[in-house]
């Protein structure tokens, strides 16, 4: 008999980690960190590049819906699952079997290519590294908002700490919720916050036009809807020479990947992602995001139909 | 419908499996996603939505006066017009109006669907039957409506053809849509032609001249409030306006967002139908209804207008927020609660069933925004799905 999760297991089991380990899924902080091993940062910049941890923390994410999915019978083999279950409660953390070093090495790549471009630029910068701390934004979209308040005022008071005046990031989640919801959560909170695509010049990163291979273009809802940035999204993977095709629901009228529910109803989320990704293969085996949330979402519906790449990852 | 999360989850799971409901839903948001962004984009569209975003805020802030002074105006249309705070007492006026035997058609109206009024007539002893083609449909399945414009969106025609054969007794191509709709006209028109009284909903109502308006596509409305003795309006207190330019306003609006290049018909109904033209006497009724009745249903909204819900009053029932909802792409009307579905279907559900029956299906919308980028009204609708959520009932 499938056992479907409740909600309150997994708000606890994130708040629980998130108070413990900084992160919600309870990761030790190298595996958030190891992307920046042997780079160096100009900690006495008041400009810090600030990661939020989910590109870091795809893979763990990936093996944590299989886990799901299987605990909730979805796909086949999870009786020894419930046996962990009964042994020791639900937590999240018990899900992460199956990452290799392969796996977390693609996503590192993402970080460690916004760090070149950013050097390209000529961008000094800072980074917190093991003191760097997850957004809050899950617990927010959980309607956690007092434990959401606990953690942004944790994170604005480092950021004081550290002088930090202008924070760049990386995918749309992270933004939205530091750029819009922390100054309502956070008294006094006024760090500028800017996405890359933002702050860098897409045509210093001029490559020629490779047209072997189409790209059906993804826009990731918050970078469409909230950030507005289909555009400059746009004019990014045009100069690094991507030939990009546009599905069915673009721009500020995209359709969701489903990530944002993927740990609350596994299987809706799947289903939503596959939808996706039909009208993502009408153009094409390649799909482009932006976002990690995406990425991992997408990644995981349409392995056998597409590729999904992150722009960050074409540089 | 008061169910835990676990429950909603299960719900929401065997719907994923519902084929015939997936491929429902799947054409009907795949057309609607073809067609909408040229709709909205015109600059007439954007001039009203404008508007109506704004008639609507003015609305809200005066609920109570502008229902109340709209009662005073029906009434002195000579339209019996009631407020009916709660779905009993709505249904208890609906017993005074309509006799047991009487023979009710009655068009697409959600307020009807909140009350109930069908299966209360028919347990009464009435013959009623719905004259919008959709939900005549969902009448044969005996269900809730899917979506707001569209209540059989998740009834594909092949299941049409098969609720079609069983209830008129004979074989239908599931691709003579033509057939299927000339059988449910002829069948529809004869009901019509007998029947005592025509109940439909209302698109919006002035407070000042007390005139009804509806907006439609297949003509049926038209029909059923003119040729029965007897027309019901069964509103609710959120959809009055200051005045019948407004009203009309709001229709169109309702219309365009809904998917409609133009609408086929839009009609303002202030008084019983009569003629002055012997000798100037006025003689009731002409070729219309006799008497006029109208009821604006609370069930809870006035109680929102002063709570975290009271955004999702402004809404006026287009329906776009739904047909661009991707849970609602995978899990139609399982994403809901007794009436309203999808995206301001489960703040509806909070404001007319409670915050505690549409908390468990809060958890399960993407905060995607999706639907506030298309909505009319400009309304915050996943912020306010978030703060269901963040909501302390249990
Ligand atoms: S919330 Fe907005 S988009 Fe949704 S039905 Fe109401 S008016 Fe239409």
């Amino acid at each position: 008999m499938p056992n479907l999760v409740a909600l309150d297991d997994v708000a606890k089991s994130l708040v629980n980690n998130l108070r413990r380990f900084r992160n919600p899924l309870g990761l030790s902080i190298d595996k958030l960190t190891e992307w920046s091993k042997g780079l160096s940062f100009d900690n006495a910049s008041d400009t810090y590049l600030y990661t939020g941890g989910l590109y870091q923390m795809i893979p763990y994410i990936n093996s944590l819906i299989d886990g799901m999915n299987r605990l909730e019978g979805s796909i086949p083999g999870g009786i020894g699952m419930v046996k962990l279950l009964e042994r020791f409660g639900f937590n999240v953390s018990s899900f992460y079997s199956s990452v290799t070093a392969k796996e977390t090495a693609r996503y590192n790549v993402i970080i460690t290519n916004l760090y070149s471009l950013l050097k390209k630029e000529g961008i000094n910068f800072g980074y917190l590294g093991d003191e760097e701390i997850y957004s809050g934004v899950i617990l927010y979209d959980l309607g956690l908002d007092d434990e959401f308040g606990e953690i942004a005022r944790q994170l604005a008071k480092k950021l004081k700490e550290k002088r930090v005046a202008k924070l760049i990031t990386m995918d749309p989640h992270s933004t939205f919720i530091l750029r819009s919801i922390y100054p309502k959560y956070v008294e006094g909170f006024d760090v500028e916050i800017v996405h890359y695509m933002e702050l860098l010049k897409a045509d210093k990163h001029k490559r020629d036009k490779d047209t072997s291979k189409i790209f059906s273009i993804h826009d990731p809802c918050l970078l469409a809807r909230n950030l507005d940035l289909s555009q400059r999204y746009r004019d990014f993977a045009e100069s690094l020479g991507l030939k990009i095709a546009e599905p069915l629901m673009s721009k500020r009228h995209t359709y969701c990947c489903g990530g944002p529910i993927e740990n609350i109803a596994p299987r809706v989320s799947n289903s939503i992602a596959k939808n996706r990704c039909t009208q993502l293969a009408k153009l094409g085996s390649n799909a482009l995001v932006a976002c990690p949330i995406c990425l991992s979402n997408l990644g995981r519906a349409c392995k056998d139909r597409m590729n999904v790449y992150d722009l960050l990852e074409m540089v | 419908m008061k169910r835990s999360f676990i429950e909603v989850k299960k719900a929401m799971y065997s719907a994923l499996e519902d084929t015939y409901m997936r491929t429902g839903v799947g054409r009907g948001m795949q057309n609607y996603a073809e067609k909408y962004e040229g709709i909205f984009s015109r600059e007439d569209v954007q001039q009203l939505k404008r508007e109506v975003s704004e008639l609507r805020r003015h609305v809200l802030k005066n609920i109570e006066q502008l229902y109340k002074q709209a009662i005073e105006s029906l009434t002195k249309n000579g339209v019996y017009a009631y407020y009916a705070k709660t779905r009993q007492d709505a249904l208890s006026i609906l017993d005074k109006i309509i006799q047991p035997h009487e023979l009710v058609v009655k068009s697409k109206s959600l307020v009807g669907e909140e009350i109930g009024v069908r299966d209360f007539l028919r347990l009464r002893g009435n013959e009623v039957w719905e004259t919008d083609l959709g939900e005549f449909i969902i009448q044969l399945k005996n269900e809730k409506p899917a979506q707001m414009v569209a209540p059989a969106l998740h009834i594909p025609r092949e299941e049409v053809a098969a609720l079609f054969e069983k209830q008129f007794n004979k074989k239908f191509s599931p691709d003579d849509l033509e057939g299927m709709v000339a059988t449910a006209r002829n069948f529809l028109r004869d009901k019509i032609a007998r029947a005592d009284t025509g109940i439909t909903g209302a698109n919006a109502i002035s407070a000042r001249e007390g005139t009804v308006v509806t907006v439609e596509n297949e003509g049926n409305i038209r029909l059923t409030m003119t040729m029965p003795r007897k027309h019901v309006v069964l509103s609710s207190v959120e959809k009055v306006y200051p005045s019948t330019v407004d009203c009309v306003k709001a229709a169109l609006t309702q219309s365009y967002f809904a998917g409609y290049d133009k609408p086929t018909y839009v009609s303002l109904t202030s008084t019983p139908s009569g003629t002055g033209d012997i000798e100037k006497v006025m003689v009731r009724p002409a070729q219309g209804s006799k008497e006029m009745y109208v009821i604006l249903l609370d069930n809870g909204r006035l109680d929102a207008a002063s709570s975290f819900l009271s955004d999702g009053l402004r809404c006026i029932k287009c329906g776009a927020c739904q047909l661009v909802c991707p849970v609602f792409s995978v899990d139609g009307p399982a994403w809901g609660g007794d009436t309203y579905t999808a995206a301001i279907g489960i703040v509806w559900t909070a404001i007319v069933e409670g915050v505690d029956s549409a908390k468990p299906l809060s958890y399960f919308c993407l905060s995607c925004n999706a639907c506030n980028e298309v909505c009319p009204a400009d309304i915050d609708i996943s912020g306010t799905i978030r703060l269901l959520k963040s909501s302390k009932v249990k």
